[in-house]
């Protein structure tokens, strides 16, 4: 099964200041065979990038397949978000976004965010929280 | 560039059965781009585990927390 790895986990593992038992936390998910990326994971990170930053991350990057986005990701992230809000849950547009290319890939998704364990509740997906 | 490698025939059959390719050729040529991807990025990963290189990506959190506010406006704006 692909493991998408989300947006928290690649700030938290490239940032200086994390604490080192974070980042050897997430190493192993990074190294798995079956890590993925997908094109909003990649835009949520390198948005914020320096040209410095944008250089290296895009390398780290450049060795992880990457999860083509679904030709009918909109309509289907709008159903998701539709769903969430009947239940009385306003999640984040990108939240939804990438939560609908790891169902549509049948991936798990790998996060340290808590806001996709809600998402979860509503239209569930395998995910994997790490504290 | 072309070389020549000797394998025992039972390592061929485990690398396309592995890749699930049936050509012995691009059956390798999978197996080695795919274990020179994952020896890259365990490169890369071990210079940020290190402290080597690092991204700050500065202002991440107060743009998904402006994000996620943005979406609980709208939901309220358009409450029945």
């Amino acid at each position: 099964m692909a493991r998408l790895i989300e947006t928290s986990l690649w700030i938290d593992f490239t940032r200086a200041g994390t604490p080192s038992a974070r980042k050897l936390a997430i190493q192993p998910w990074i190294l798995d065979a079956e890590a993925c990326l997908c094109e909003p994971v990649a835009f949520e990170v390198l948005r914020h990038a320096t040209p410095k930053e944008r250089q290296r991350i895009e390398a780290h990057f450049a060795t992880l397949p990457l999860l083509a986005t679904p030709p009918q990701l909109w309509r289907d992230a709008t159903r998701l978000g539709q769903r969430c809000r009947d239940q009385g849950l306003n999640a984040g547009s990108l939240d939804l976004i990438i939560t609908t290319i790891a169902l549509h890939h049948e991936a798990e998704l790998v996060t340290g965010d808590a806001d996709y364990a809600a998402i979860a509740r509503i239209a569930p997906f395998p995910l994997k929280l790490l504290p | 560039m072309k070389i020549t490698v000797e394998l025992p025939e039972s390592e061929l059959r485990e690398i396309c059965e592995i890749t699930g390719i049936h050509k012995k050729g691009p059956a390798i040529r999978k197996l080695l781009s795919d274990s020179l991807m994952l020896q890259r990025r365990a490169r890369i990963a071990q210079r940020f585990l290190s402290g080597e290189w690092s991204a700050e990506l500065d202002d991440y959190e107060a743009t998904k927390k402006a994000e996620r506010a943005e979406a609980r406006t709208l939901a309220e704006q358009w409450r029945d």
